[in-house]
């Protein structure tokens, strides 16, 4: 089984467009602690929270500790980022981010990551979401992240691509 | 704890401050706190968007300059129309 490693921006995102309870059917869902506590942050004043609470207390959300004791950081990137990276060096998971320092560090670490948009093809590849749920969830991602057309475009076309095959 | 702070303002600037502060029912000083207070978030949160839209810092670390929640940062991100960092070449690197 996959294990999918988010950092917060990516599971609020998901949280956000009401695709987080698909999650699961694509690997386990792991935060570091620090992504934990950023999810459950400002609980009274955001939906999103409450619900991301929710899911930690039902261990649908799994929290993975670490040590860092011996981790050099990034310093343009947050911890619960840097967190997220280390825990996937150390249990060969994926990290799932939607932030352009995150990705490009990863990368830099060998690791292969995955943003929102991708989870979303991949949750269309694996038939879990039909090509009108994908077009729907895309819609509502792409408007609370201001996705840029062309990277509207380009996402158009490769659900276009997958339900062709 | 707080300290003292001297500084030197405009007189017209004074009086606008001061008409304020009896409209608000507010002493000149906490009219000033207020102000500063206010002006200081938006000033962070300006600088943390800045450094996020010219791709030095992630959102996360965004988020902790602009000393705010990550759940009210992309709120505000989103009701801003600022668009995610990520490019088109950073998902042709990733797929």
């Amino acid at each position: 089984m996959n294990l999918h490693v988010y950092d917060a921006c990516a599971l609020i995102y998901l949280t956000k467009i009401n695709v987080k309870e698909k999650l699961p059917l694509l690997g386990s869902i792991i935060v570091s602690p620090t992504v934990k506590d950023e999810l459950t942050a400002d609980i009274d004043r955001f939906s999103d929270a409450k619900l991301l609470k929710h899911n930690l207390d039902n261990k649908i959300i799994e929290e993975r500790k670490i040590k860092l004791n011996d981790v050099i950081f990034s310093k343009n990137i947050g911890k619960g980022e840097n967190e997220t990276i280390v825990i996937c060096i150390r249990n060969e998971g994926i990290p799932i981010t939607d932030d352009h320092q995150a990705i490009n560090y990863a990368l830099n670490c060998g690791l292969k990551p995955k943003t929102s948009e991708l989870i979303l093809l991949e949750l269309l590849k694996q038939n879990i979401i039909s090509h009108k749920e994908f077009q729907i969830f895309f819609k509502e991602l792409a408007h609370i992240k201001s996705l840029k057309p062309d990277i509207v475009l380009f996402f158009k076309n490769k659900a276009e691509e997958i339900i062709k095959k | 704890m707080t300290k003292q702070m001297n500084l030197r303002l405009d007189e017209d600037l004074i009086k606008e401050l001061e008409e304020l502060a009896e409209n608000e029912n507010l002493d000149r000083s906490s009219l000033i706190k207020k102000i500063l207070i206010e002006g200081l978030q938006k000033e962070r949160f300006n600088f943390a968007i800045k450094k996020y839209v010219l791709k030095e810092i992630s959102i996360e670390k965004a988020a902790e300059i602009a000393k705010i929640s990550l759940h009210e940062f992309i709120s505000k991100m989103s009701q801003l129309g600022i668009p995610s960092n990520l490019s088109l070449e950073d998902f042709k690197k990733i797929m």
